[in-house]
């Protein structure tokens, strides 16, 4: 385990110079005295896809929010392209928590629809409400990232006249819509059936291949191990091992990986 | 029956001032409610606290002893409100009490992935309240609101004991004149009723609109 948190911990470098797009730096986060991330390091380069598995509680999803500061880390930092999120204080100004998540989108679990606004206004509110862009600049690109995920057709239908799988698809579409460097998918595929989640998974596999930088905290092992080049298993709030994605699936060096492996594949 | 008709012509004389406390109240309580509900669910205990005590002796204190304070009490300040302005502001001080805990449970039945999402997606909380958060809270408000009114309507006859002209006191005045009070107050009873069924009609329409058109699947 320890050997794995050194790797991870990269020295404090150049903004410059960083290779990472995203990293965390001794990142913990303390809720009532309990740690549910303890102390984690890790960076995610430029272009890559990292998945993050565990069992529930492991603080893989806390992890992931701390990225875009959805949860403030306790103590650690996060840095994007080099930048600490936070310069200088320690409470961030809205201001710059807004440039950050412009700069890192997320999906999440329950996809997070607005109800009340169609699949096209939702990918169209934050374009104009965020960036300042014209409606019909918003609009355009609104209809564009719908059929980039497939769902032209469901501009004018409201997220209940939607499937699962096609909200989850509208979520992606609404957060590339503000053209995000790094997307952070919270178990993106958890409330789907599988051929709902295979939908989904199918258009993360393309934004995958288009170049985004992505962290996918998810419970799809074949999607890690096909789409995936960075692979990262926690327990306990703790990176317990990470590497390679086939070879942290198939040979896993530490016992509490290799236990929920066998627990996940019914072994 | 031309005695009836007679006293119902006589009643509906004080429909408007009537309307004009149920709506002048409800329009200014719904108005105050606003800072109150944001002071109520802030960040800043000392912001809660205060809202909370506001909201507790608003509400603790019976609306026939506000309107008293207000109409006899103030003018040892030398503020001599009329009765019609008196009433008013009493049943708008009381339902702003109210409406800030109904503004309040409709934000609170807004999922907190709903204020999540628009956090992740970078809007600046004006936007977020007033395009993702307001209108679902609406959902929940409009019932509640509505069912609120009606009350509001029927308490507003206690505006009478101040001297507002409206149904209760025009049918008080007629029943001394006629010496036939129960004739006089069915009536006055049976206009209450015909104003406030249609307003719950009104309501349970918009609310039903409303539930069907922001309705969220899970």
């Amino acid at each position: 385990m320890n050997v794995a948190m050194q790797q991870s911990t990269s020295p404090p470098t150049a903004a410059a110079e960083s290779r990472y797009a995203a990293e965390a730096q001794n990142v913990t986060v303390e809720f009532h005295g309990h740690k549910a991330v303890d102390n984690v390091s890790l960076g995610i380069a430029k272009g890559e896809v990292c998945a993050i598995i565990g069992p529930s509680g492991s603080g893989k999803s806390t992890l992931l929010r701390t990225f875009n500061h959805l949860q403030e880390p306790t103590s650690g930092q996060i840095l994007i392209n080099g930048r600490p999120t936070v310069p200088g204080s320690r409470k961030p100004k809205p201001a710059d928590l807004m440039q950050l998540r412009r700069t890192v989108g997320m999906c999440f679990q329950s996809f997070n629809l607005f109800p009340h606004l169609t699949a096209l206004e939702n990918i169209m509110l934050a374009q104009t409400k965020a960036l300042g862009r014209s409606k019909d600049e918003a609009r355009e690109r609104g209809r564009h990232l719908l059929e980039r995920v497939g769902l032209e057709a469901k501009a004018n239908a409201r997220p209940s006249q939607c499937s699962g799988g096609q909200q989850q698809r509208i979520a992606i579409a609404r957060a590339l819509a503000l053209d995000p460097e790094i997307m952070l998918f919270d178990e993106p595929t958890s409330a789907l059936d599988p051929e709902l989640g295979a939908e989904v998974l199918a258009v993360m596999r393309e934004l995958a291949d288009s170049g985004m930088t992505m962290l996918v905290v998810t419970h799809e092992m074949n999607f890690a191990e096909d789409v995936a080049e960075h692979l990262v298993f926690m327990a306990d709030g703790v990176i317990v091992e990470q590497g390679d994605p086939s070879s942290v699936l198939r040979s896993p060096q530490q016992e509490r990986t290799q236990k929920f492996l066998r627990a996940v594949n019914g072994r | 029956m031309t005695g009836i008709l007679a006293s119902f012509s006589a009643i509906i004389a004080g429909l408007g001032t009537t309307l004009l406390l149920a709506v002048g109240g409800f329009v200014l309580g719904a108005v105050i409610a606003l800072p109150l509900a944001w002071a109520r669910v802030s960040s800043f205990p000392a912001l809660r606290f205060l809202a909370g005590g506001y909201i507790e002796i608003v509400r603790g204190i019976p609306p026939i002893v506000w309107l008293f304070v207000l109409y006899f009490g103030l003018t040892q300040f030398n503020l001599q409100l009329t009765s019609l302005g008196a009433a008013v502001l009493g049943l708008g001080v009381i339902s702003s009490g109210y409406i800030a805990e109904i503004y309040r449970a409709g934000l609170s039945s807004v999922p907190g992935g709903q204020r999540e999402a628009a956090q992740a997606l970078s809007l600046p909380l004006t936007s977020s309240f007033v395009h993702v958060t307001a209108p679902q809270a609406l959902v929940a408000v409009i019932p509640l609101a509505v069912a609120y009114f009606i009350g509001l309507l029927k308490d507003s006859a206690v505006a009478s004991v101040i001297g507002a002209q409206d149904i209760t006191a025009m049918a008080l005045a007629l029943s001394k004149r006629s010496l036939d009070g129960l004739t006089v107050f069915a009536i006055a009873g049976a206009v209450y009723l015909i104003i406030s069924f249609p307003v719950a009609m009104f309501g349970r329409w918009l609310g039903q609109k409303a539930a069907s058109r922001w309705a969220v699947r899970v």
